[in-house]
């Protein structure tokens, strides 16, 4: 083995259909295809459980519950409902959210956000963007939003916020709210050319 | 958020919000129901969470040195859980079915058949909110591989019966008291990290065996525990559980 201080980066460029096959020989016991299925996407889902939890150790906690649980759950996968590394990404998100929100819950959550701040506020999302293909795709997707479909859309992705708070947070009534982060993932959808 | 229940209109307009996960634990539980009979919800999630996927991809990072040592030495000792299996309703006379039942609510109790006989009964009661619920309490008590646990609700013995094929588990107890108008009984399922995610109101049946189905991802079921909260329902719990299990 190669001895690098990091171990995986999320080969980017790898097909996504080999994270599907690769989850799919999990399910049966592989733990081998599992090796392999942790290079390439360890890097995604420690990637997008440190931008929520933020905290190195704790990151490092919920990013291994994940994948323990990507073997775990394995056989649960539905390859007809979207690919492999969505299953595990959306769990990982999953899993992030319900870290931040056990810890918050108990430390009297502060979201008093305000519309105030709200335009350009998410600077540290894109400061922290490195300089790569995707990330400047999502990015740049990310900016064809309208103010508020972003905030709400980065409020709820990145800081955990449920729709009620996002609500709270930009001062909009909560079917707006709904709205906003319905219109906004569609707009992302478009902009970033997925099909399901 | 209450236990008011959404409008299917309402419920659709949740999509975004239940695949951003910024739903809390009463609508996702609410959102799931709706989910698995509508098509469109399902088609407009699965874009949704292609798209989010492909955010969440963009924020990837070098994992930290030595998570890969770590992970493969838990799975070597983590088991896998079986794939779902669809469990379809099956039309089974009722007298055969009744008495699967009584055979296994006894085992589930450990009591004597006197006690077990207001169940049949009782179930049609619960149906009033269980609806589809009830045939899924017997499925599940009636299930090849039915996990059984006693738990103690102060002093109502009672079970908890696990089916992992079937993704579902059900808690049965026996006399417990009624609340006054303004409680309500909560189940919490207890998460391997030690969360507790509501799992569901319920009002005790007037006499003999209550079944009430758990909600929620069973999956992420390490125990459950029983208190009594607001009636309405609380997302965290706010009183001392009146009874708790570990499964595992």
């Amino acid at each position: 083995m190669t001895v690098t201080p990091y171990e995986s980066m999320g080969k980017s460029d790898s097909d996504p259909d080999e994270v599907t096959r690769l989850l799919l020989l999990s399910a049966r016991g592989d733990e081998a295809a599992f090796r392999e299925l942790y290079d390439l996407v360890a890097g995604g889902v420690y990637g997008i459980v440190r931008k929520i939890v933020r905290d190195p150790a704790q990151s490092e906690e919920v990013a291994q519950e994940v994948l323990v649980e990507v073997w775990r759950l394995a056989a649960r996968f539905d390859p007809a409902r979207g690919t492999g590394k969505t299953w595990i990404f959306m769990l990982a998100h999953r899993r992030a959210v319900d870290r931040i929100r056990s810890e918050q819950s108990s430390t009297n959550r502060d979201i008093a956000y305000g519309l105030a701040n709200h335009s350009p506020a998410h600077d540290d999302v894109s400061a922290e963007v490195e300089i790569r293909f995707e990330h400047r795709q999502v990015k740049r997707a990310l900016e064809t939003l309208t103010p508020i479909q972003r905030s709400a859309v980065e409020l709820a992705f990145y800081k955990g916020y449920t729709h009620a708070e996002v609500a709270q947070a930009l001062q909009i009534p909560l079917g707006t709210a709904k709205t906003r982060l319905r219109d906004g993932i569609i707009h992302l959808r478009d902009a970033l050319g997925v099909t399901s | 958020m209450t236990d008011d229940q959404l409008s299917a209109e309402q419920l659709h307009l949740l999509v975004a919000a239940y695949a951003l996960d910024a739903v809390d634990d009463i609508e996702r539980a609410q959102f799931e129901r709706h989910l698995a009979t509508c098509e469109s919800c399902q088609a407009e999630l699965d874009e949704m969470r292609a798209t989010l996927g492909r955010l969440a991809e963009a924020d990837s990072q070098k994992s930290p040195v030595g998570m890969r040592n770590d992970v493969m030495a838990r799975i070597a000792n983590t088991a896998q859980l079986p794939p779902h299996t669809t469990a379809q309703p099956v039309e089974i006379r009722k007298y055969r079915r009744s008495v699967r039942i009584l055979g296994a609510v006894a085992a589930a109790l450990a009591i004597g058949v006197a006690g077990v006989s207001t169940y049949a009964y009782e179930q049609h009661r619960t149906a009033q909110t269980m609806t589809a619920s009830a045939q899924m309490v017997t499925d599940v008590m009636t299930a090849s591989d039915a996990h059984i646990k006693p738990i103690d609700l102060g002093n109502s013995p009672g079970s908890v019966v696990m089916s992992s094929k079937m993704g579902q588990a059900v808690l049965v107890a026996q006399n417990v008291p009624q609340l006054p108008a303004n409680q309500t009984y909560e189940t919490w399922m207890i998460t391997p990290s030690g969360e507790a995610h509501p799992a569901g109101m319920w009002t005790p049946s007037s006499s003999g065996t209550t079944a009430v189905p758990i909600e929620g991802d069973i999956d992420l079921m390490h125990g459950l525990s029983v208190t009594v909260e607001p009636s309405g329902g609380s997302a965290q719990p706010t009183s001392p559980p009146l009874g708790s299990v570990t499964m595992f």
